[in-house]
C-alpha cells in the first residue's frame, strides 16, 4: 500500500515537474526594490533599550521602592497628598497599611532628589515601551 | 547562468543590519515560486505579477513579524496563499470538479507506460492541461508538494489546515490527477484510432 502510493508520488512528481515553473518578467525584482525604496518605510526591528532581564527587575524594584518611600514621606509629613475627605473608606485601610512600616523606615532617609531620580527612571521604561509600540504600530509590548 | 544563494536567514540578517539591498537576493530566490503560486491561483499573468510585487512589498514591510520559527520561504508562501485566495474571493474561477469516487479501473504502472510512450512536448502538454482544470487550493497543493517539495507539515502550516486534512486531500488529488490524465491518455487513443 505504502510502495505504490510512494510509486505514485514518484510518478507524479517526475510528471507534473514537467510544467515549467513560472518566471515572472525579467524587471521583476527591479520593479519590487524600486516600490520598497518609494512606498515601503524601511523594516523596523524593534529593539529594546534596555535589553536584559535582569535590567528590568532592578527598575522594577527601584520603582516599586521609590513608590513606597514617597508614600511613606507624605504619610509622616502629615501632608493631605490623599483626599482623606472624599474616602473615608479605602485611605484608612491605606494609612493603616503604611502605617505598620513606620518602625522599618525610620532610620532610613532618601534626599527628594534620590526619588525624583528613581521616578525618572521608570518613566523612562514607560517612554521606551511607547515608543516601541509607535514604531511597531502594535499592541504595548511588556514581554521580556 | 544558476546563481548560488546563501540560506535565507543571511539575506534576512543583512536586512536587520540596515542593508535593505539584501532583499534583491531573497525576491531573485524566491520569484519564480511566489509567482508560479500566485499564476496558479489567479489564472492571469498581469495579476499574478501584480500580486507576487505587492507580496514581496507586504513581506518586507512585516520582517520583524517574521521570527524564524518556520522557514521564511513557509512564511512567504502562506502570504502569497492568502493573498491570491482572497483576490479569487472577488473575481471566481470557474473550474470543473472531477467525481473523486470514480471507479479505479486503472493502475499506475499502465498510466506510466502510456505517458512514458509520450515525447517530452506532449507531457508537458498534459500536465498543462490538467493543472489548468485545478481548483486554487488543489493548484497550491500541486505546486507545494510536486514541485518545491515541501513536506505536509510545511503545507498544513503554509496552507492553514491540519497536517492530516493535508494527507487527505494529497490522497484525493492523487486518485483525480491520475483519473485525469488516464482521461486525457484515453481521448487521445480515441482520436488516434477515429
Amino acid at each position: 500500500m505504502i510502495n505504490n502510493k510512494n510509486n505514485t508520488d514518484d510518478f507524479l512528481k517526475d510528471f507534473i515537474q514537467k510544467a515549467d515553473m513560472e518566471s515572472p518578467s525579467a524587471d521583476f525584482t527591479k520593479i519590487v526594490m524600486q516600490k520598497i525604496n518609494v512606498a515601503a518605510p524601511e523594516p523596523s526591528f524593534y529593539q529594546q533599550a534596555i535589553q536584559h532581564i535582569k535590567g528590568w527587575y532592578f527598575l522594577a524594584l527601584t520603582g516599586a521602592g521609590a513608590l513606597v518611600y514617597t508614600v511613606y514621606y507624605f504619610l509622616n509629613q502629615d501632608s493631605k497628598l490623599l483626599a482623606e475627605d472624599f474616602d473615608p473608606i479605602i485611605f484608612p485601610i491605606f494609612k493603616r497599611i503604611f502605617q505598620s512600616f513606620t518602625g522599618l523606615f525610620q532610620s532610613m532617609q532618601i534626599s527628594s532628589f534620590t526619588v525624583v531620580i528613581l521616578l525618572a527612571i521608570v518613566g523612562l521604561f514607560i517612554v521606551d515601551r511607547l515608543i516601541s509600540r509607535l514604531k511597531t504600530g502594535r499592541q504595548i509590548y511588556f514581554s521580556f | 547562468m544558476q546563481i548560488m544563494y546563501q540560506s535565507d536567514n543571511f539575506y534576512i540578517e543583512k536586512i536587520r543590519n540596515k542593508e535593505p539591498a539584501a532583499y534583491s537576493f531573497l525576491v531573485d530566490k524566491h520569484k519564480d515560486m511566489v509567482f508560479s503560486i500566485a499564476l496558479r491561483i489567479l489564472r492571469n499573468r498581469e495579476d499574478a505579477e501584480e500580486l507576487a510585487q505587492d507580496v514581496f512589498v507586504k513581506a518586507y514591510q512585516s520582517l520583524d513579524t517574521f521570527k524564524g520559527e518556520s522557514k521564511f520561504s513557509t512564511w512567504l508562501y502562506r502570504i502569497v496563499y492568502n493573498a491570491a485566495i482572497s483576490k479569487t474571493r472577488k473575481k471566481k474561477i470557474e473550474t470543473v470538479d472531477l467525481d473523486y469516487n470514480l471507479v479505479d479501473n486503472y493502475s499506475t504502472d499502465e498510466i506510466k507506460e502510456d505517458i512514458n510512450r509520450l515525447g517530452y512536448d506532449e507531457q508537458k502538454k498534459i500536465v498543462d492541461q490538467i493543472l489548468q482544470g485545478l481548483n486554487p487550493e488543489e493548484s497550491m497543493m500541486i505546486t507545494l508538494f510536486y514541485f518545491k517539495e515541501n513536506s505536509t507539515e510545511e503545507i498544513s502550516e503554509i496552507m492553514g489546515m491540519t497536517q492530516s486534512n493535508v494527507k487527505v486531500k494529497l490522497h484525493r488529488l492523487r486518485k483525480k490527477l491520475l483519473l485525469e490524465v488516464n482521461e486525457i491518455l484515453h481521448k487521445q487513443n480515441k482520436e488516434i484510432y477515429q
